[in-house]
């Protein structure tokens, strides 16, 4: 990677280290303006983010997701986006400390792996395999707020705090986070699918990766409907979002860096 | 009288009731997460789970390791019926469907799922998956497992990287049914030949001995299956067949040929490399002196048949419409308060 394209990625660090300073600062003393000033260095260090992503992706040539660095980066630019769009479109404020703190682990956990850009191999070649890991992304990163908001919730009803959103707005964030997680995820299987039949003349591969991505989603389908059981509405919800967030994070990791598997992490 | 009546349709209800769908996707879930557990440290049972199709599979190592492999057949009665359950539900809609066309996501979202399940289930089922199948450059073979269906191979090269290492193998590939040639595609990585069901992937390239280059009194000569020697006696040498190895030895060429002179009946001819020119070839003077073996670019090819294809396909669109849909009329439903409260 350029030397430009490290200054980009480690500033985009530092900025997003410190903003949770600022926002855990907010948290101890409340003040208005150290929550501004936490949002405008998660805006900075986002826009760095892009640009290195941008950066990496126009020396590349292709979307860099082959490997756990770029992975974790673009994971983490993706719950960035996500964070982003539900702090500009409903205002959570506090909230963003915990996605925030997720968030500094991804790209933390990231930084002192290779980055190096290796060429593409012909298999990859394939705008399918673009898609199909661009979505998957977004959709985990969607589950990974949905997660986030899901501890908050259950904080929010111990504490009840003016810090955090109430828990009706808490609530409707977590469905929304995993409808839209589900979406996301939806796509990236049926990209996933059909790059498998041009790949291997079959849509479905019954190795693990594959068979857990299918129940992961298939879970996020149960909890589409769950919001509908009165039983399982709120607390319930938040636990399953947890609960699907630690599903989701043994499919990418755990799959990938303990056992063989078709979808290998360096 | 009312109490006769009831039970079906209670039995309706349960078929279309969101809860069984809960409940059926949860324990499937659980069924899989469990079993698939197996999957890592029984590589001998599992490891070749994609080299056929699934009923395939669970007929030969089910019946071999059934105690590791119960799990899958659990697994796919409960998503069948939850495919059912998801069918009833979508046939519910549809009765009580009035002017409900802002859900068209979701019904598109749920008729894709129940898609993708039937096309799965045929595919598993009457599909089939061949691998390693040989196809030399000018030669049409039958599909295997598919009456009526030929490939034919053009050309095949492999393809270089810009330090010249391999990357790749290109093979111009048709397709004919019957005569009629139905589809043709430079076949390589990520371009298979798809037609209706059927995937036909190149994976590899390698080189085939067809025959044999002489030299003698008729010059150079390169012979082969569907090669014709004028003789000196106005006859002429048709090689019907090669065989680079026979039985017992690894390397025996033999071609077997016929002899054609006009108003008589063929002669045929059976020339073994090791054994030296057969009389009915000697006897004309022949001297035929054998030089290099000759060799064919092969492809190497994978076939796949799943005649649920076109379905699943249709099943992704219908998902993929339905997801586009839904989204929007997730934010409508927002917007007119039309969501579960507490
Ligand atoms: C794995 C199969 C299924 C998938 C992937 C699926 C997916 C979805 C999705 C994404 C939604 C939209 C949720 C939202 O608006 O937030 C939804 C809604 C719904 N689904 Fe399913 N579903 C499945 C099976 C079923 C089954 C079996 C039933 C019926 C028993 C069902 C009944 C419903 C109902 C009633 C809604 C609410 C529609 C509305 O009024 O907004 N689903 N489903």
């Amino acid at each position: 990677m350029t030397e430009f394209a490290q200054i980009l990625l480690w500033g985009a660090f530092l900025c997003y280290l410190l903003s949770v300073n600022l926002y855990l600062l907010h948290a101890l003393i409340r003040r208005p303006f150290l929550r501004r000033g936490a949002f405008a260095l998660v805006l900075i260090g986002f826009l760095l983010h892009s640009l290195c992503l941008g950066l990496r992706w126009y020396l590349a040539g292709y979307l860099p997701v082959t490997n756990l660095f770029s992975t974790l980066f673009f994971f983490s630019w993706a719950l960035a986006a996500v964070y982003l769009y539900f702090e500009l479109r409903y205002r959570i404020h506090a909230a963003g400390l915990f996605v925030m703190l997720l968030n500094l682990l991804l790209l933390g956990a990231a930084l002192p792996r290779d980055s190096a850009l290796k060429p593409l191999i012909p298999a990859l070649d394939t705008p399918l395999f673009t898609l199909h890991i661009a979505f998957s992304f977004l959709g985990y990163a969607f589950f990974a707020m949905a997660f986030s908001l899901g501890v908050l919730y259950l904080f929010q009803r111990r504490l009840a705090t003016a810090l955090l959103p109430d828990l009706p707005l808490l609530r409707q964030l977590n469905e929304e986070a995993i409808f839209l997680g589900f979406a996301f995820f939806s796509l990236c299987l049926i990209f996933g699918g059909i790059w498998a039949q041009v790949a291997w003349g079959y849509y479905f591969s019954w190795n693990i990766k594959g068979l857990w991505s299918f129940l992961v989603w298939l879970f996020y389908a149960g909890m589409c409907h769950a919001k509908f059981v009165r039983r399982w509405q709120g607390t319930g919800y938040a636990c399953l979002s947890i609960l699907g967030f630690a599903l989701v994070l043994f499919t990418y990791l755990g799959i990938g860096l303990l056992m063989s598997s078709n979808h290998p992490l360096d | 009288m009312s109490r006769f009546r009831h039970p079906l349709k209670d039995f309706w209800k349960l078929c279309c009731s969101l809860k069984l769908a809960i409940v059926l996707a949860t324990l499937a879930t659980l069924t899989a997460f469990g079993g698939s557990l197996l999957m890592p440290s029984r590589p001998w049972i599992f490891a070749d789970m994609d080299s056929v199709n699934l009923g395939e599979w669970l007929a030969r190592q089910g019946r071999l390791h059934p105690g590791a492999t119960w799990w899958i057949r659990l697994y796919g009665v409960l998503l069948l019926l939850l495919g059912l359950n998801t069918a009833c539900c979508i046939a519910d809609w549809l009765v009580h469907l009035r002017a409900r066309w802002r859900k068209s996501g979701e019904y598109l979202i749920h008729l894709g799922f129940v898609l993708l399940l039937v096309a799965y289930l045929w595919g598993s089922l009457a599909g089939f998956r061949v691998a390693g199948e040989a196809l030399a450059v000018g030669e049409t073979r039958p599909v295997p497992r598919l009456p009526g269906h030929y490939l034919r191979l053009h050309a095949v090269e492999p393809i270089l990287g810009p330090s010249g290492r391999p990357m790749d193998v290109r093979g111009d590939l048709s397709l004919l049914r019957g005569e009629t040639v139905v589809a043709k595609t430079s076949v390589r990585t990520n371009h298979p030949l798809i037609w209706k069901g059927l995937t036909v992937l190149g994976v590899s390239f390698d080189q085939r001995n067809d025959g044999f280059r002489f030299n003698g009194s008729l010059g150079t000569v390169e012979l082969r299956p569907g090669s014709r020697i004028p003789l000196p006696d106005g006859g002429e040498l048709r090689i019907l067949d090669y065989r680079p190895n026979d039985d017992v030895r690894v390397f025996n060429p033999i071609f077997f040929g016929e002899i054609r002179r006009p108003g008589q009946n063929p002669e045929p001819v059976r020339y073994a490399l090791r054994e030296g020119l057969p009389p009915a070839l000697a006897r004309l003077g022949l001297d035929l002196r054998p030089l290099a073996p000759l060799q064919q670019p092969v492809s190497i090819l994978t076939v796949h048949y799943d005649p649920g294809l076109p379905l699943a396909f249709g099943g992704a669109l219908a998902m993929t419409l339905g997801i586009l849909l839904a989204i929007g009329s997730f934010y409508r439903k927002r917007i007119r308060e039309d969501r579960p409260l507490l």
